[in-house]
């Protein structure tokens, strides 16, 4: 088999495509090969070079990480659900405008007051959890976001906690308490 | 026992779930470029871009737990990376005009660019494993901006014109082998 110069090549990939080129490309797995190696350099090649940050960097991060844990996923969920009323609220509600929960569960009573982006992204969550038992441990509060954990803070007993944060919709607060419970309160606008 | 830098990214994560700091300053040698370059090229200064450069690792260590494709790592890197460019820009007022919409939004993931950036990083890191002088031929045959012609090519490598071709098409096949040993962009 006769196989096409590289130059040929080279102007098939930029997008002349002749059907004879076409024609042979299917049935010549070296040809395609080198092909699919040029289309491959070229693409790398176009979106210019990566830049690499100060080493010190990375041992600034090591040492931040090496005090912190990672969050670990809940072991059992307990869905706060939000109200047909608040939900109506939240769908009727300006931006701006704060929407409530306050709910009184097994042990445990919570108010979050949730107050959407108006034109940033930015969410403003302000929350209290009063516990029946064990108010002498730190709850921890969790913002997530599929995968991501965005912020992580440490609450008490009683005391006032406020997230403010960039987050798409369809973000996750979970209230971890001491007991291995975790509460979980969606967004209300999603 | 494999050195960390070894290790594909599933191990790299369980082990840092381990606690093993040699896998957490792997998983940040492989992708510390990526991540760097993203953040400079959403407008943001040096400065500003070390800065999100350490949140996004911060926030990853955080998320470990929870990462569901390991594989899919850039990607992750490059939602967390616009998200947080976003957040300073708008804390700092600093942000180039036009940039920010799309630098927030997952649904809009410019997944294309993540893809070639991240094809460039290991495809420089097989040309450093493939060895001169094909990788400076490589190099300055594709990566060059703007690209050049066979004489500038010649001009810059020192090598005659007529000896181009032929080493070029013997480098392609290195690098090709080289990159079905990596598996790199398959
Ligand atoms: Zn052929």
């Amino acid at each position: 088999m006769k196989h096409p110069s590289w130059e040929q090549w080279l102007t098939f990939v930029s997008g002349d495509e002749t059907s004879e080129l076409a024609v042979h490309l299917e049935a010549c797995g070296e040809c395609s090969r080198e092909v699919e190696l040029i289309r491959r350099l070229q693409s790398a090649g176009a979106v210019g070079s990566l830049v690499s940050p100060p080493d010190a960097l990375l041992d600034e991060i090591e040492s931040q990480t090496a005090s912190m844990r990672p969050v670990a996923n809940a072991q059992t969920e307990e869905q706060v659900e939000w109200e047909l009323a608040d939900v109506r609220g939240a769908q009727t509600a300006s931006p701006g405008e704060p929407v409530f929960l306050a709910r009184s569960l097994p042990g445990v009573q919570l108010s979050v007051l949730v107050t959407a982006p108006q034109a940033e992204r930015r969410w403003r969550l302000q929350g209290q959890v009063w516990v029946d038992r064990g108010g002498d441990r730190p709850i921890r509060v969790v913002l997530a976001h599929a995968d991501h954990v965005l912020c992580e803070l440490q609450t008490r007993d009683g005391d006032q906690f406020t997230i403010d944060e960039v987050s798409d919709h369809g973000w996750k607060l979970e209230i971890h308490l001491a007991d291995d419970r975790t509460l979980v309160i969606e967004d209300p606008f999603a | 026992m494999s050195s960390a830098q070894d290790l594909n990214n599933s191990e790299l994560v369980r082990r840092c779930l381990d606690g093993d700091d040699d896998a957490w300053r792997a998983l940040m040698q492989r992708y510390k470029s990526l991540v760097y370059t993203m953040a400079l090229r959403t407008g943001l200064d040096q400065e500003a871009a070390q800065e999100v450069f350490q949140l996004v690792w911060i926030e990853l260590y955080r998320s470990l737990a929870r990462i569901r494709e390991p594989d899919a790592l850039p990607g992750w890197l490059s939602i967390a990376t616009r998200r947080l460019c976003y957040r300073h820009a708008m804390d700092r007022s600093r942000w180039v005009e036009g940039t920010f919409e799309e630098m927030v939004d997952p649904g809009e993931a410019p997944d294309a660019f993540v893809e070639n950036l991240d094809l460039r990083r290991k495809l420089e890191e097989t040309l450093d494993e493939v060895g001169e002088p094909c990788a400076s031929l490589i190099r300055i045959l594709f990566f060059h901006s703007p690209p050049l012609s066979y004489d500038e090519v010649a001009r810059k490598t020192e090598m005659p014109r007529g000896t181009i071709g032929p080493l070029r098409s013997r480098c392609l096949t290195k690098l090709m082998k080289a990159m079905k040993a990596t598996e790199v962009g398959s």
